[in-house]
This record gives structure tokens, sequence and C-alpha cells, in this order.
């Protein structure tokens, strides 16, 4: 008990020395690194172009990074489910926005994908199945629904959410503002709100959250229905920038949010993690691709760096909760 | 009375039909009736059997060493794109000159080392298996595509394509080496101390370590088991198609897993199933494709069918008192 307090208010007094702070300069030295190696082999990776695609591929994968970041912490594992929910939504945005505008279209999208998660969250209370085998196999049968439903490529037309993807406001896109809005009211709501609370303490420590009273499975469907949310408003983004979506294009979507929220030292034990830390591990990761293209390699070779960044990520996690243990 | 004591053959005899097994067998019995009754003059026809029979081979061999794989709890997703790396391996070797048994022996060489870089990451860091050897699938099919450049690569070795071709009375030599390799790893792991310790680690790894069981080396071994067999199976497909194809092996990992799911084994914990019955189940799920094949449906149905098969079967482990996730 007393090593405890102790060590809170050690914690308390130096703020710099809290795994949140480590975690943080970390991933800043190394974010910092890729930046300064890639513009090493080539100088003009620093520049206008650049810095605006890193923003725009921030915008999707950091609303991703925030719907997973809340199952991590709430001990729900993870959701593999993102390619079949962000593409579903992406693809019933184009449907409605082709028809009835762009407004509709962002609400359906996002109600898609809410959908999914929703689905997701029950089947997992109602059969207590592991989420990672849930999901894996939701995704599954989510692709194979989505390419008989909608063939082929899907063209999107000219409209006010393509506006959304072209605007920008002090230097980033509308829509890289709109995913740091979403990752702070997604932090105050964790922090701040009984929801949130309850949420983080699930992850903590799922027996004693019970004996608390929280519902567990309530946590569960809402945190799995927020992750569907915030992969329809990804969807959303999505679509709102690109000309043509087909249902495979969101495959590559689903490591790098994964990444991004384990290195950031969010733990899949739950309960722990920092929302501000997010934001420089989904800038981290967002600028690998980018990187990788501007130093002249295939998309295959940001595939292969994205798999071996999630085993890297993956173990750390594994070791650091070996060590907890002991 | 229970019987305590059970002799070795009746021991033989449960290893090779088990009662889960049976209830596949009356399953894949009512799939052949139903088969003949859609398709009464294509599906029983030798032409076609042969067509299911030689289609089944290299998964069924894959299947094996993954399923005793998983009696001691290591489950290990990169298989598919284990089978396409090591074809691109082995092809690249045999273009470049070599000897089709030192092409075979670079070929396997690299996937010991790929299965202990997931043994590496599961067992000493403590990573979770399902997502690390997710992230390993992913990096696998890069590096495939980087090392064939994105091309087929043709690599037509004339023994080997007499022996993946050949037939004896009829039946495939691959099928009937597959079948055999089954039976004695079903027989061995009734029998023998390594079959016993491999299910013992598998139920419970605490328990097991505490009994002096080296449930770690145990795992790391399998790991590298299965990636071997994998890459096998990688080298036979070059034989049978004479290339190695760039989508070689995608989706693989969920064909050999989705029968050891059916055959009553849990993906959280190992020690319980039955190889048989994981061949009685490659049987079922190849029969099923046979049919969408030869009816001409949608090729996307078979995701479908797969992700609703992975999930009934997971639910079954639940409801015989597997893992519950809360």
């Amino acid at each position: 008990m007393v090593t405890n307090t102790t060590h809170g208010r050690l914690e308390k007094s130096r703020p710099w020395a809290s795994p949140a702070a480590r975690t943080a300069a970390v991933l800043t030295v190394i974010w910092a690194i890729l930046v300064g190696v890639t513009a090493g082999f080539h100088p003009a990776f620093i520049s206008r172009e650049t810095l605006l695609a890193i923003a725009f591929s921030m915008a999707v994968i950091g609303v991703l990074s925030v719907g997973e970041a809340v199952v991590v912490i709430s001990g729900g594992l993870l959701d593999l489910s993102v390619p079949a929910s962000t593409a579903l939504s992406a693809l019933c945005t184009a449907v409605v926005l082709n028809h009835f505008g762009s407004w509709p279209a962002a609400i359906v999208g996002v109600a898609c994908g809410c959908a999914v998660g929703l689905i997701n969250g029950s089947l997992i209370v109602l059969t207590k199945i592991n989420p990672i085998v849930v999901t894996l196999a939701v995704n599954f049968a989510g692709v194979g629904i989505l390419n008989m439903a909608f063939g082929q490529e899907f063209p999107l037309l000219k409209s006010g959410l393509h506006d959304l993807g072209l605007n920008h406001l002090i230097g980033l896109p509308d829509i890289t503002w709109l995913m740091l809005g979403v990752l702070f009211l997604t932090a105050l709501g964790l922090s701040q709100t009984r929801y949130g609370r309850h949420a983080v303490a699930a992850g903590g420590g799922s027996p004693a959250a019970k004996r608390q009273g929280i519902s567990l499975a309530r946590v569960r469907i809402a945190t799995f229905g927020f992750m569907g949310l915030c992969a329809g408003i990804a969807g959303v983004l999505y679509a709102a920038q690109s000309q043509l979506i087909s249902a495979s294009d969101t495959s590559n979507l689903l490591f790098l949010p994964i990444t991004a929220v384990i290195l950031s030292g969010f733990s899949l034990q739950g309960g722990r993690g920092s929302m501000l830390v997010l934001i420089l591990g989904i800038g981290l990761l967002s600028t690998v691709p980018t990187s990788l293209i501007v130093m002249g390699l295939t998309p295959d070779w940001t595939q292969l760096a994205q798999g071996l960044l999630l085993v890297f990520a993956v173990s750390l996690d594994g070791f650091r909760i070996k060590r907890r243990l002991r | 009375m229970t019987q305590l004591v059970i002799s070795r053959a009746q021991r033989i005899g449960k290893a090779l039909v088990a009662s889960s097994t049976r209830v596949l067998i009356i399953g894949l019995l009512l799939l052949i009736v139903v088969g003949w009754r859609l398709e009464p003059h294509l599906f029983l026809t030798s032409s076609n059997l042969y067509v299911i029979s030689s289609a089944a081979s290299v998964p069924l061999l894959i299947t094996i060493a993954a399923s005793v794989a998983l009696l001691a709890g290591v489950i290990d997703l990169s298989v598919g794109s284990m089978t396409g790396f090591g074809a691109a391996v082995f092809a690249i070797c045999i273009g470049h000159g070599l000897v089709p048994f030192a092409a075979a022996a670079v070929a396997l060489i690299c996937a010991m080392a790929v299965g202990a870089f997931n043994a590496t990451a599961c067992v000493f860091f403590g990573a979770n298996p399902l997502i690390v050897t997710l992230g390993t699938l992913t990096a696998l099919q890069g590096l495939t595509l980087i090392l064939l450049n994105n091309i087929s690569l043709a690599a037509f070795v004339p023994g080997l394509y007499n022996f993946t071709n050949a037939t004896w009375a009829g039946v495939p030599v691959l099928l009937l080496i597959a079948l055999v390799f089954g039976g004695a790893a079903s027989i061995l792991l009734a029998v023998t101390r390594w079959g016993r310790h491999i299910r013992a680690a598998g139920g419970d790894p605490a328990v097991s370590n505490r009994a002096g069981i080296p449930v770690g080396k145990l795992k790391f071994c399998l790991f590298i088991l299965t990636a071997v067999i994998a890459c096998l199976g990688g080298i036979l497909y070059v034989g049978q198609d004479g290339a190695a194809q760039t989508t070689l092996g995608f989706g693989l990992e969920l064909q050999i897993y989705a029968p050891i799911l059916l055959a009553g084994y849990s993906l959280t914990r190992g020690g319980v199933g039955n190889v048989m019955g994981a061949v009685t189940g490659v049987a079922v799920l190849e029969v099923v494709d046979n049919l969408l094949n030869l009816r001409s449906v949608n090729p996307y149905w078979q995701y479908i069918i797969t992700g609703a098969i992975i999930l009934v079967a997971v639910y079954a482990d639940v409801l015989r008192g597997g893992e519950r996730y809360e």
C-alpha cells in the first residue's frame, strides 16, 4: 500500500516521468528519425504536398485509431472487421451521394458503419466468443457480401462531400481537423463522463468492474458500436477523397490503426493508454506509407512494413504485460 | 461402469474415430447424398471425385500439421501466405538454375526462419498469436509480391510434376500420402509421450511447465513445423501448376482453420480435438466447395459460408466449455 501511494505521488510530482510521457518522447524521436532519413534520401519530401498527403491519410487512419483505442482500453481486445465496415460505409455513401446529395450520404454512411459495430458487439455478448475471432469472421463474410453486392469499382460524382475532402483550414485539410475533433471529444468522453469511466474500468479488470455493478455486456455493445461509428466516419472521409471506390480498397486500413494504438501505449490487456499520445502514434504510422512511396518503393513494401510493424508492436505489448505480471 | 484403464489398442481406435468425427462423417455422407440429388450426372463421376481429391491433397497436408500444432495451443494464420512465399522462393531458385532438391532446401530453410520469427514473438514475448500471425500473413504476402515482382513465375520441374500428378488405383498419390501422414500423426499423438506432452502443453501451459514439460520449446518447434509443412505445400503447388502464382495461398489459412474448428478444436485453448476429425472436416469443406463450383454459384459465397462456419464452430466450443469471453 505504501509503495503504491509513493508511486502515485511520484507520478504526480514528475509528470514527465510517467509511462505516457516516455512513450510520447520515444514516438516523437522515431517520427523525427523517419522524417529525417526520408528527407535525407529525397529532400523533396519536406514540402507542402507531402504534408497534405500525410494529413489526408492521417484523417482516415486517425478516426479508425480512435475507435480501436476505445475498444482496446475497454478490454475488448481488437476489432478486425475494419476493412468490411469502412468499405460498407464508403460504398453506401457513394450510392446515396449519387442520388440524394451530401448530407443524407454522410448520415447513411455513418449509420452503416455503426450497424456493423452493433452486430459485432451483439455477437460477442450473445455468443461469448473472443472478439478477435468474431470480428475476423464478420470481416471475412462482410467482404464476401460487399463484393457480391457492389461488383467492381464504383464511381463518385462531384458534390459537397468532395469539397469537404478538398477544402483547407489553417494549412491542414478539413477532414484532418474533423479527425482531431473526434479524438478530443472521445478523450473528454472517456475521462469526464460516467460511460467513459465505466468503459475504462471494464478494461482495467473485468471481475472488479462487474462487482462494482458495471454491465460488461452494455460496455461491449457500446464500445464496439462506437468502433463501428468511427469506421462509418472513416468510410465517409474515405469517400470524400476518392473518385472510384471498390470493396477491396480498404483492406490496407486494418493494420495501421491497430499498430498506432498499441505503439501509443494502449495495452491489449485493457485499462491503459492516453488519447493525447495516440496523436503521435497516428502521425508516425500515417507517415510510414508516404515515406516508403517517396523512397521509390512499391506498395508491396508498404504491406511488408505494415505486417512487421504490427508484429513488433504486439510483441512489445506482450513483453510489457509479462513484465508487469512478474 | 466406466472403464478407467484403457488399452493401447482402444486408445488408437479412439484417436482414429472420435465421437466428434462420427458426427462429421454423418454430415459428409448427407452432403454427398445432397450433391448426388442436386447434380446426378456430374457429382459422383470418377472425374469429379478426382478433381475433389486432388484439390484437397495439399490443404489436407497443411491442415494435419496445423491441427497437431493447435493441440499445443499454437495458432498460425500465416500458413496461407507461407505457402505462396515457399512457392515463390522455390520457383526463383529453380529459375537461377538450382537443382530441385537444393531449391527446396532453400525454401524450407526460409520457412524455418519465418516459423522461428512467429515463435519468438508468441512464445518469448508472449504476444497474442492470432494478431502476430495475422501481421506475418500480410508481411509475407508483401514479401512474396516483392520477390516475384508482381508477376507469376513459371518453374516447370518434370520430376515434381509427375510426382504431384501421379495416381495409384485412380487416387492421387499426394492424397494417400496426406492420409497416411494424418493417420500416423493421430496414432503417435495417442501412444507416445510427446503426444501426451503436446496435449498437456495446450490444455494448461502453466501446470505442464511445472510438471516438467518444456512448453516453450514444444511450441517453438510446432511453429516451425507448421511453417515448414506450409512451405512444402507451396513447393507441391509449384509442381502441380508449373509456376509460382502471385495469388497462391490467399485465404488458404481460413480454408485450413475452418475444418479444424469444425472438428472440435478450440482457438483459445489447446488440448482438445482430434486429427482425423480435421481430415474429415477438410473433406466436408472440399465437397461444399466443389458443389458450389458445379452449380456455378458466385465464388464470394464461399467467403460467407467460411465466415459462418467459423462462428458456429467456435460457438459450439464455447457451449462445450471453452473460454467464455465477457
